[in-house]
């Protein structure tokens, strides 16, 4: 199946008063400090959280940190896809990708927040704050 | 301009076509139109008026001729019409206004005004008639609307000017006259784009520009004092590492603890090593955290599966038939059994049918693609979830390691100072400060590096605001400029204004003076006219007093007279004097003295008057100057009246 996330020139947004936020969780030296590789992948998570939360926003004033290019076609594209299909019912969203990624970062334009009260709202390190709420995750 | 002729059709009194030719010559320059009050005089003032700027008929009733619509019949149309001809600039135009009035059936008649019909010819130099475009436009450049109250005057109104309470009135005819107008209106707009500017300018933060800078200043300062003082920390740290080394060389040398001493160097290796193990230990957690979203995706998933399970069953993905194979079906119509079907029959309906149902190619390979990676997907999230167990738990057991280590190596520490002699404790305690300097300067180190980051941060950040600042600096500069631009350009257009105004006025009290003089009974009495600066119109005695409140009402139309024809004279506008009943408030005196002027005063002069207002020695006086003479006769029988050339 040829990729039309990868071909597509289209960026990611986030809403501007989260930027700093992304930025922090991804780029200090530390690992304890920041948890993830990439913006994507804390993206992502905030997607899959808002979708969980059921809870979607559009956005305000953006910022466009990264490119489609940067999902995977193993994980990213299908885990968006199934957000899409899950949220409209209709599988004709998949023809779309622009639609599809809007859906997400709606999702995640709420899941960044709760994300935010758990990992940095905590006392322990995020790392390990993160390392928590996943394997809690894992017991209901 | 100057008038040739007027052609009147159906308006008011004048029933008919009527014309009237008004006298060229330079030194016949005088047309009189007697008429007995109720005449018709006004009518034909109105007429001028009306066909040149479709004005001073709104309050005067029916136009159409009453005689005409008796004439018509019920529903018919009457044509009502005022045609000027007149030359200027040596060209000769002819303006015509036309409205049709419609009979009704209670014999009353409709005037649609406003739809009034204008139109302005010119004739060329070789006598070919052309339709102007702009009449109005052209109209404007030949004598504006707002200027010919000055040329075309009613003499009832005539000692406007005069009157101490018009001194606003004196000014706004200067101004009109003058073309004033395009300069006051210049002004108010600079002024006005000006105001708008230094609004906008507020609007506009400045000096944000230099607190930005000077912050820049101050963090770029700080990164570099934090830069030094790392650089100074870590030769620091490696001195106290070289001091350790050498306190562990030393110790070695002693035969009472050589034996600890291995042991301790073995506990050393193994807390660095272990220490390493650890990290590598959480920066592989870090990788799975950071795809820990693809367990986090288990929801979605399965409702995507959920949904495109239902789907699959209902039969409608993946099809079992697919998009191209109905497609063939249809363009051969051959069954695969071989039977033949033909368009619209019901085998061919019902693969219309399914071809409806079906998702297209394209989508469906997505789908069947989607949904096995989804799959997958479901069990790498489980593994993730096992493998971020298995990871944590050997986290804590490297922490504990790391702990019993460094719990056994103080052991160690503790039977070398019991066990050796002086020195060794020395060294001992010693080798214990450098540690705890080591451990102190990392601290202070780690305090250090997270500054740098957060000040390296906010420079990349200011580096942006100041780049936006500079921007908005750079149009707030040129907002100023065009502030500084507009109001110094209203301000002088202010004084360019002052400066014609004061010199006009002056022109035309001048003009006034001269006139005045030439017409005034009393000249003798009345020493002086003047045109004070707030434009009060006044009449100095000889005691070098206002005379105005003395003036009688001739004496007063006599100095609107004045005023009048030197605002003519100072516009400079080329344009025939029409008056209408002109001296019916002055004394014989006045007039006999105006009659002998006023021809001088205009290339062309028109007099509409009463036979009371004209005659004995002021009739005399016009008679060598009279090129055209007519009388308007008013058939009280017919409520009509006809122009009747005379002589």
């Amino acid at each position: 199946m040829p990729n039309s996330f990868a071909r597509s020139t289209g960026r990611v947004s986030i809403e501007a008063s989260v930027h700093d936020f992304y930025k922090q969780l991804t780029t200090a030296k530390n690992a304890e400090e920041s948890p993830f590789l990439t913006m994507k992948d804390l993206f992502m998570l905030a997607a899959c959280i808002g979708f969980q939360m059921k809870q979607s926003k559009p956005l305000g004033r953006r910022e466009q940190p990264f490119h489609y290019s940067v999902f995977t076609e193993a994980e990213d594209i299908p885990i968006l896809k199934a957000i899409a299909i899950a949220t409209t019912g209709d599988v004709a969203v998949l023809a779309e990708p622009e639609r599809i990624v809007e859906i997400a970062e709606q999702y995640a334009n709420v899941g960044i927040h709760a994300l935010r009260s758990m990992v940095v709202e905590n006392v322990g390190q995020p790392l390990w704050n993160l390392v928590e709420a996943l394997r809690s995750q894992g017991t209901d | 301009m100057r008038i040739e002729r007027v052609d009147l059709l159906n308006f008011r009194q004048y029933f008919g076509n009527q014309r009237l030719k008004f006298s060229r010559d330079d030194q016949q320059n005088v047309t009189v139109v007697h008429g007995v009050n109720g005449a018709g005089k006004t009518s034909l003032f109105l007429a001028l008026n009306w066909c040149l700027y479709g004005e001073g008929v709104e309050n005067i009733g029916q136009i159409v001729s009453k005689e005409a619509v008796s004439r018509a019949p019920r529903g018919g149309i009457i044509e009502t019409k005022v045609d000027v001809t007149f030359l200027h600039g040596g060209k000769r135009f002819t303006v015509s206004r036309k409205l049709l009035g419609q009979k009704q059936t209670d014999g009353k008649v409709t005037e649609a005004r406003t739809s009034a019909e204008f139109v302005l010819m010119r004739t060329s130099l070789s006598g070919i008639m052309e339709r102007v475009d702009n009449p109005i436009g052209i109209m404007n450049t030949i004598l504006p609307m707002n200027v010919r109250t000055y040329f075309f005057f009613d003499g009832e109104k005539i000692d406007n000017f005069a009157r101490p309470e018009q001194a606003s009135e004196v000014e706004r005819a200067i101004y009109q006259v003058l073309d004033l107008e395009t300069l006051t209106r210049a002004m108010r707009h600079l002024k006005s784009a000006a105001q708008d500017l230094r609004s906008q300018l507020k609007q506009t933060s400045t000096g944000e520009l230099q607190k930005l800078v000077a912050e820049d200043e101050q963090a770029r300062a700080r990164e570099s004092q934090l830069t030094e003082r790392r650089e100074t920390l870590k030769r620091e740290n490696a001195e106290i590492q070289r001091h350790l080394e050498d306190v562990n060389k030393r110790l070695r040398d002693f035969e009472s603890v050589q034996e600890l001493q291995q042991r301790y160097d073995q506990f050393t290796q193994e807390i660095v090593f272990t220490q390493q193990r650890f990290e590598e230990s959480v920066r592989t957690i870090r990788t799975i955290v950071s795809a820990s979203y693809v367990r986090y995706a288990a929801e979605p998933i399965n409702a995507a599966l959920g949904f495109l399970e239902e789907k699959r069953q209902r039969g409608e993905i993946p099809s079992n038939i697919r998009e191209q194979f109905i497609q063939d079906l249809l363009s051969r119509q051959v069954c695969i059994c071989g039977r033949t079907f033909a368009e619209h029959d019901d085998a061919y309906e019902h693969l219309v049918q399914l071809l409806r149902n079906v998702t297209p190619t394209s989508l469906e390979d997505d789908i069947i693609e989607t949904a096995g990676r989804l799959r997958g997907l479901l069990d790498g999230g489980n593994k993730q979830r096992a493998d971020l167990d298995a990871r944590m738990a050997d986290k804590v057991s490297l922490e504990e390691r790391i702990g019993q280590l460094i719990a056994q190596r103080d052991d160690i520490e503790r039977q070398m100072r019991g066990a050796g002699e002086d020195e060794v404790r020395q060294l001992s305690r010693q080798r214990q400060e450098y540690a705890d300097d080591l451990d102190a300067n990392r601290v202070e180190q780690g305090r250090v590096d997270l500054e740098l980051e957060q000040t390296r941060v906010r420079i990349k950040e200011l580096e942006r605001q100041i780049e936006h600042a500079r921007k908005s600096d750079k149009r707030a500069r040129l907002l100023a400029r065009k502030v500084e631009l507009s109001q110094k350009a209203a301000d002088k257009i202010e004084e360019v204004y002052s400066i014609f105004a004061a010199n006009k006025r002056i022109e035309i009290e001048q003009e006034t003076r001269r006139i005045f003089h030439s017409l005034a009974w009393k000249g003798d009495h009345f020493q002086d006219v003047r045109l004070s600066e707030d434009y009060q119109l006044e009449v100095i005695d000889r005691y070098g007093l206002p005379a105005r409140p003395e003036l009688s009402a001739g004496e007063r139309q006599v100095l609107s007279l004045s005023f009048i024809t030197a605002m003519a004279m100072v516009a400079q506008r080329e344009a025939p004097l029409i008056m209408d009943t002109p001296f019916g408030r002055l004394s014989s005196a006045h007039r006999e003295a105006i009659t002998l002027k006023l021809p001088l005063l205009a290339p062309q002069l028109v007099l509409f008057v009463t036979d009371e207002e004209l005659r004995d020695k002021a009739l005399e006086n016009l008679k060598p100057r009279i090129g055209a003479e007519y009388r308007l006769r008013f058939d009280p029988s017919t409520s009509c009246t006809t122009v009747e050339e005379l002589g």
